[in-house]
């Protein structure tokens, strides 16, 4: 039984700098043949597995860029699975500077119950600095306005690391972060991906990584968050307990999810694949009713095993003893080093090795 | 006139680029040998090594026939030495393979360290030498001074010497002359007993080994029964033949002659160069004199960077083997390296055309560990180990004393530099013996120097304080004891096989130091902090370390990125999995090159 659900809407007003996802501008028309493609896709997968959806994530992208009309039309096809199966968690992807009554309306009426605001950063100059459309005084009233639709659970997305930040300018987008009273805060250190202004402007060493400023913020967010009792549930991710994202968690804890829209990821039994990362490809194949899907790669239970290491140390609720059993050496070098412990038979990482994670993570791969 | 009295057997000594192939290619062509046509280049020396580095390591001898001003013809047997001391011994047999010598000396240049080298082989043979001043249409040839320098410094009458320019073609004439008059002709043996000496030998794929004879007395003669009485080894002749310069088949090599002889010898190792051939039915009773075996001076481990190609790599050294019986090799293996040869050289310059020609000739990848000499070991109950690699080193409680090879070195330098060469003499702990003016621009020092302080950077260090101006050769000198020290390397207290060296106590700390400060360039940060660190028994002499990883964790991982995160971290562990662990910690195949490459 499938029970996770993702979506990629793949527009945006303005593409980003740091931006490796598949994003691209389009205007209502495109976003018409889009949702049409997308619907079609839809009706495919549910002949092909049994779904029981927990939770569904509308990312992108800008998913909130879709008009109210077009949004309805989307969630009223998934919604014949819900009324069965009304999904514990719906999120949407919001970008502060789309939000207006009409849409907002619309996402509740279509079951939303979980919003992700993008709000990055809120210093004026970071903002411009990462491309970004809206105020950091758009925020606030974004999530105000959010509330009066009814919607209680709210992640606010932070970016950190940024060049030329200081760390008492990250103190300050936490602090008014926090003053939103999100239930949900996911912070997130800047990654210079490939193929983006971003990276050739650091290989150009027009932008500098500060690793000892990047520890002391990494450090300092959790103590600001943790005193705000938004617990660090995984690396990047603090919720109040009872709001961690049960999408999220899917992920990382290794379930079948399936995922639509062009390079949507899904992995079913022992099979992940990836759909053609290019809008027009995905709307031509879906008109000539051909496969989507590209990049197919066999997970065997090894894999999927080593995956439950990789992205089980990153959670706080850790990893199974059991699931060390080849290679009990050196996971008790790892605690005996201080970079992991033991409770109630879990394997989780000290804050020293959450700073390690990968290198911590390569040992097991 | 009998066939001895028109026969001359001469070489050409010189120093690089004084030139020697020039003028050798010179009297080819005077004499016919070589029709202009033919005439390429520097014909005698056939490797591309040996053309770029304007030096000869085979031997060819050549046979001219040259008509005289009196109308008498002669035959000139030229042989062609190797320049280079990592040859002595090749070279004193080629000497004593002739009669006379040419010494060239280039008219701008002057004497240099090479010529005053060769000129000590060549009296020790009893040589007569014929000076030659070359290069004298250059326009700052200065004949006047490099007539002094003969006499001064090599006790040369500088009116013996012929003033020439082999590049213009003058002078020629009168050296051929000069070779006819001052040269003596073979000397005639009171017996007929057969005597030739082997002076070099070559391996033909199509023909087997092709031995170089010089016959002293007697006759050998296709079909001859002859023994080796060096090897004790017996053959028979198929062929012999003189060199013009192509090989041409003769009935037979009187005494006197040059040629080369075939008969079923398997390895060039089997007829070892000194080795004296005899008719075996009638064998002379005692061999030429001066036969030795040589033994490789320098010591480095050879393997190959993909371990796969070990197989491939032994091919190649066994090939070269073939035509350089000089080169050793035996396996060996290195925790770091893996398999491959720990190979013997006569010299710097041998090591160096061996790993030139096994990358070049036979695409070989691979590492030269650093060069050791062979050091003489006396243990405290009195044995004698003579060893060439530091893990054959005994425990320092075991050790009475500990002797090293030294060479002595002429070095040639402008007067402006003698201050820096004394103090780079001193750095080399060498000692300097004698001072001597050659001009008003320059001096000669001879020093006493350990032979492992030249092995990697001397000349260079030569060359680059005169800028180019300073040269240096070498020959053995007698063993010395000196405090020397096996060194380690640990990383986290494990030692490193591959680092470990034998070096002068005094040395340690910089050398240490050095190797230190190359692995942590190398070395990438793990999750704990790594101490490199330089050990002489149990103690620390040198430190560094490479901090732990800082932060090393991805910021966004969800559904999309789950196989390219995975697909990142198994890379990096392919990539370790080609690195050698050791204590923990991954070293990288590159700091094993790094280190073993780079010194100062």
């Amino acid at each position: 039984m499938i029970r996770h659900l993702y979506v990629h809407v793949p527009f945006c007003a303005k593409v980003c700098p740091y931006c490796a996802f598949h994003v691209h501008l389009g205007g209502a028309a495109a976003q018409r043949d889009f949702v049409a493609a997308l619907r079609t896709e839809w009706q495919r997968a549910r002949e092909e597995f049994p779904l029981a959806l927990d939770t569904i994530y509308f990312g992108g992208g800008t998913p909130s860029i879709l008009s109210a009309e077009l949004f309805a039309e989307l969630a009223c096809e998934i919604a014949v699975e819900r009324a069965n199966h009304p999904p514990q968690e719906f999120t949407l992807e919001v970008n502060p500077a789309t939000v207006t009554e009409e849409k907002a309306a619309a996402w509740r009426a279509a079951g939303v119950n979980r919003i992700s605001l993008g709000a990055q950063s809120f210093d004026a100059g970071m903002l411009q600095l990462l491309g970004r459309q809206h105020e950091p005084a758009d925020i606030a009233p974004t999530c105000a306005l959010l509330r009066q639709h009814g919607f209680t659970n709210i992640n606010i997305d932070l970016m950190f690391a940024l060049p030329g930040q200081c760390e008492s300018a990250w103190e300050e987008t936490v602090q008014s972060a926090l003053a939103c009273r999100p239930n949900h805060v996911s912070a997130y250190a800047l990654t210079y991906e490939e193929d983006t202004p971003f990276f050739q402007r650091l290989q150009r060493g027009e932008y500098q990584q500060d690793e000892p400023r990047e520890i002391a913020m990494f450090e300092r967010t959790r103590e600001l968050l943790g005193a705000a009792g938004l617990i660090d549930y995984e690396i990047s991710n603090f919720a109040r307990p009872g709001f961690e994202s049960q999408h999220n968690l899917a992920y990382w804890r290794g379930a079948d999810y399936l995922g639509l829209g062009p390079s949507a990821c899904s992995t079913i039994g022992a099979l992940r694949w990836k759909n053609v990362p290019n809008t027009a490809a995905y709307q031509e194949r879906i008109a000539r009713n051909e496969s989507v899907r590209e990049e197919r790669e066999e997970i065997d239970a090894a894999t999927r095993a080593k995956e439950r290491i990789m992205f089980g140390l990153r959670m706080r609720e850790g990893v199974a003893r059991e699931e060390f059993l080849t290679d009990p050496a050196r996971l008790e070098k790892l605690k005996s080093d201080g970079f992991a412990l033991e409770e109630a038979g879990q394997i989780r990482l000290t804050p020293r090795g959450q700073l390690v994670a990968d290198s911590v993570a390569a040992i097991f791969v | 006139m009998s066939d001895q009295a028109l026969t001359r057997n001469f070489c050409i000594i010189a120093h690089v680029d004084h030139g020697k192939t020039t003028l050798s290619d010179r009297l080819l062509q005077a004499t016919h040998t070589v029709s202009d046509r033919k005439m390429t280049e520097q014909h005698l020396d056939s490797m591309d090594l040996e053309r770029e580095r304007g030096i000869t390591i085979k031997a060819h001898p050549v046979t001219m026939e040259y008509k005289a001003k009196s109308g008498t013809v002669y035959r000139l047997n030229l042989i062609d030495t190797p320049g280079h001391v990592d040859f002595a011994y090749e070279v004193s047999r080629s000497l004593s393979a002739c009669e006379g010598a040419l010494l060239i000396v280039d008219a701008a240049q002057g004497v240099e360290a090479q010529t005053v080298a060769n000129v000590h082989l060549a009296n020790k043979q009893g040589l007569k030498l014929i000076p030659v001043i070359n290069k004298i249409d250059l326009p700052n040839a200065d004949v006047e001074t490099v007539k002094k320098q003969l006499e001064d410094v090599l006790a040369i009458p500088g009116d013996e010497a012929i003033l020439a320019s082999a590049k213009a073609g003058i002078g020629i004439e009168e050296i051929l002359e000069a070779i006819i008059a001052r040269i003596p002709p073979p000397p005639v043996f009171p017996d007929d007993y057969t005597r030739a000496l082997v002076f070099d030998s070559l391996f033909d794929t199509y023909r087997g080994v092709v031995t170089y004879v010089r016959t002293f007395s007697g006759e050998l003669k296709t079909g001859t029964p002859i023994l080796l009485m060096g090897s004790n080894l017996r053959y028979d002749i198929k062929e012999v033949g003189i060199f013009t310069p192509k090989p041409i088949r003769t009935e037979s090599l009187k005494a006197g002659q040059v040629g080369y002889l075939i008969a079923n010898i398997k390895t060039t190792a089997d007829v070892k160069i000194g080795e004296t051939i005899t008719n075996a039915q009638k064998p002379a009773p005692e061999p030429l004199p001066g036969f030795k075996n040589i033994t490789p001076m320098v010591f480095s481990g050879i393997y190959p960077i993909d371990t796969s190609e070990f197989e491939q790599l032994k091919v190649a050294l066994g090939k070269l083997q073939l035509n350089d019986a000089a080169l050793t090799y035996t396996t060996e293996s290195s925790v770091a390296l893996g398999f491959g040869f720990r190979c013997g050289f006569l010299g710097l310059l041998h090591m160096e055309i061996v790993q030139e020609r096994l990358r070049r000739e036979y695409q070989m990848d691979i590492i030269a560990t650093y060069p050791s000499v062979v050091y003489e070991i006396t243990r405290t109950n009195g044995e004698v180990l003579m060893i060439d690699n530091p893990t054959q080193m005994p425990d320092p409680s075991v050790i009475e004393s500990i002797a090293e090879p030294m060479v002595r070195a002429f070095i040639m330098v402008p007067n402006s530099n003698i201050g820096d060469i004394m103090q780079l003499v001193m750095e080399k702990r060498g000692i300097c013996e004698h001072t001597e003016s050659l001009d008003a621009k320059r001096v000669m020092l001879r020093c006493e120097i350990p032979l492992n302080e030249i092995l990697v950077d001397f000349n260079d260090r030569i060359k680059s304080i005169t800028r180019g101006y300073g040269s240096m050769d070498y020959e053995y000198a007698p063993y010395r004891i000196s405090d020397m020290v096996k060194m380690d390397m640990l990383v986290n207290a494990e030692p490193v096989d591959a680092f470990s060296c034998i070096v002068e106590r005094s040395k340690a700390e910089g050398r240490g130091r050095h190797i230190a400060a190359k692995l942590k360039e190398v070395i990438q940060p793990h999750l704990f902090k790594i101490a490199i660190q330089a050990a002489i028994g149990g103690k620390i002499i040198a430190r560094e370390d490479v901090k732990s990883v800082g932060k090393n964790v991805t910021a966004k991982c969800y559904g999309g990125d789950i196989s390219r995160k995975r697909k990142l971290l198994e890379k990096q562990k392919e990539g370790k999995k080609r690195m050698k662990s050791i204590g923990s910690v991954d070293i990288p195949q590159e700091a094993f090159i790094a280190v073993l490459k780079s010194e100062t």
